[in-house]
């Protein structure tokens, strides 16, 4: 990949909490880079530290020891550049669907009329136009979670950050929403870094799968798949699950549990 | 959001039922027991006290004018603590050291009865709407800050991270999110204020002033005038209920998303 197109460089990050006896060290030595327009999937055991590397690039923490990079620039903090979806969605309860997704939009002062074209564009693509006026406490979990994508997608950032975006709901729902996240991804070609513990999720919808190790957090490998353009061909767009899908889906299984 | 509503019927039944044994018991213990009606006036004579004040008015002034300087002295002192206390305990739920400015001088003066330092304030202010008023004001001002400030520190995180990754600088993130993510804490303060306030008002014009519902009961009482004082009391008792309905009627209306987060 050429040097331009690198979005988020980690250099050699590390996080520690606590001092003495309490001390833990939640990443170590982590080293990551995301190109534009890849999706990549952190997968892990509960507590590897991958929301923390999240928050890093996010800017809601920063490493104790080595360099994060976003555009080629230190991360100071926060910024729409940087999208972030919530495990629970924090839709505003305040502020309808509709007000919701152009949250965004509104608060980095574009007028009215993109503003407006905007939040229709993606609440067409989150299939939820006819909902707009209503308010978020009366939606489903799934639905919720689409606002929240729509929301962060809305400010058009170059890259959207997911924490176990779909965590919190069941099966059939979150099947549904992987072929949206995966259509979303590919129509308005962002750039994602999506946290999972669901290794058919991320070999579904990554270009890249990183595994990471129980803590101390470090990574342990990086794998480039191609399954989810499969979904893109098929006509159930669901991927095609072949030999070396299984002996890659083994192969992670085998990292995370013996390491 | 009608739960309330929704009670039983039977529920509704006993309530009402309860009050209608208190007033047969109180018709019955006036009519057989030949209390002196000083001591304890029959409802009747309470009820045509009641319409004498409503024509008549009571010490020249009429009962809508005692009504309306009380609720001038309330309302107007409520409205005062509100929009000093909202801003000032969002803010210092927002910033530690404006915190370390206010909170102690709220904390020090909080459990102190507003009655106490009344009379200091007659001596600085007179003994007219004013004093009343920074009175009330004063009882008003500490629930609702201490609601701000713990509204604050009550909001969630991701409310706030999102917001911030949503591009929302920092004025933005105070108007947009933490003032309506505080609302229902402001609400219920603010009606705790108004409860507090109200029973101080009454507790200031028995204490000094010239016109008043308050005012109205303690001049009755120094003429015996028992028949008045049950009207006067009964009105507080009412006025009350009508104001906490008020404020339930305007949180259903204002913070709808109340409990639904």
């Amino acid at each position: 990949m050429a040097e331009n197109s690198q979005l988020v460089k980690i250099e050699d990050v590390s996080m520690e909490y606590g001092e003495g006896s309490q001390r833990t060290v939640a990443l170590d030595k982590i080293n990551l880079t995301v190109n534009k327009g890849e999706f990549i999937c952190v997968l892990g055991p509960s507590g590897c530290g991958k929301s923390t590397l999240l928050e890093i690039i996010a800017g809601y923490q920063f490493p104790t020891k080595g360099k994060a990079f976003f555009q080629g620039k230190p991360i100071k903090g926060p910024d729409w550049h940087k999208g972030v979806v919530f495990q629970s969605p924090t839709l505003y309860p305040w502020l309808s669907v509709e007000e919701n997704v152009a949250f965004g939009p509104k608060m980095r002062g574009l007028d009215s009329k993109e503003i407006k074209e905007k939040t229709e564009n993606f609440l067409r693509q989150i299939d939820l136009s006819s909902e707009g006026d209503k308010n978020v406490f009366d939606l489903s979990g799934g639905m919720k979670q689409r606002v929240a994508l729509a929301r962060v997608l809305a400010n058009e950032p170059e890259m959207v950050l997911m924490d176990e975006p779909l965590g919190a709901l069941d099966a059939l729902t979150r099947l549904n929403m992987q072929g949206l996240i995966r259509t979303l991804w590919k129509e308005n070609k962002n750039t994602v870094l999506m946290i999972t513990h669901d290794v058919d999720e991320a070999l579904a919808l990554g270009t890249k799968v990183v595994v990471m190790s129980k803590q101390p957090g470090t990574i342990l490998k990086e794998i480039n798949v191609d399954y989810t353009y499969t979904a893109f061909q098929s006509d159930t767009h669901r991927i095609e699950m072949d030999e070396k899908y299984l002996k890659t889906k083994e192969e992670i299984l085998g990292l995370i549990t013996y390491n | 959001m009608k739960r309330q509503n929704k009670r039983s019927n039977f529920e509704r039944a006993l309530t009402i039922g309860t009050w209608l044994v208190i007033l047969l018991v109180w018709i019955l213990a006036t009519r057989f027991e030949n209390f002196s009606s000083t001591i304890l006036p029959s409802p009747q004579q309470v009820w045509s006290a009641f319409i004498r004040i409503v024509r008549e008015g009571y010490n020249q002034i009429s009962l809508w004018q005692h009504l309306g300087d009380s609720f001038k002295r309330l309302f107007g002192s409520i409205f005062l603590a509100m929009i000093t206390a909202i801003p000032l305990g969002l803010l210092s739920g927002f910033f530690a050291k404006f915190r370390a400015i206010i909170d102690s001088i709220v904390q020090f003066y909080r459990p102190i009865p507003p009655l106490a330092y009344y009379a200091l304030l007659i001596l600085w202010m007179g003994i007219e709407d004013g004093s009343k008023i920074t009175l009330l004001f004063l009882a008003a001002f500490a629930p609702i800050y201490i609601a701000c400030v713990a509204a604050v520190s009550s909001i969630n995180r991701d409310y706030i991270l999102s917001a911030k990754s949503l591009g929302a600088s920092q004025k933005n993130i105070f108007l947009k999110i933490v003032l309506p993510a505080a609302m229902p804490d402001i609400f219920t303060g603010v009606r705790t204020a108004s409860g507090f306030a109200y029973t101080t008002l009454v507790a200031a014009e028995m204490t000094a002033a010239t016109s008043g519902i308050g005012w109205m009961v303690i001049d009755a009482s120094r003429y015996l005038k028992s028949d008045v004082m049950f009207v006067g009391i009964i009105l507080m008792g009412l006025t009350g209920i009508a104001m906490d309905g008020m404020f339930i009627y305007l949180e259903r209306k204002l913070i709808f998303w109340k409990g639904k987060e």
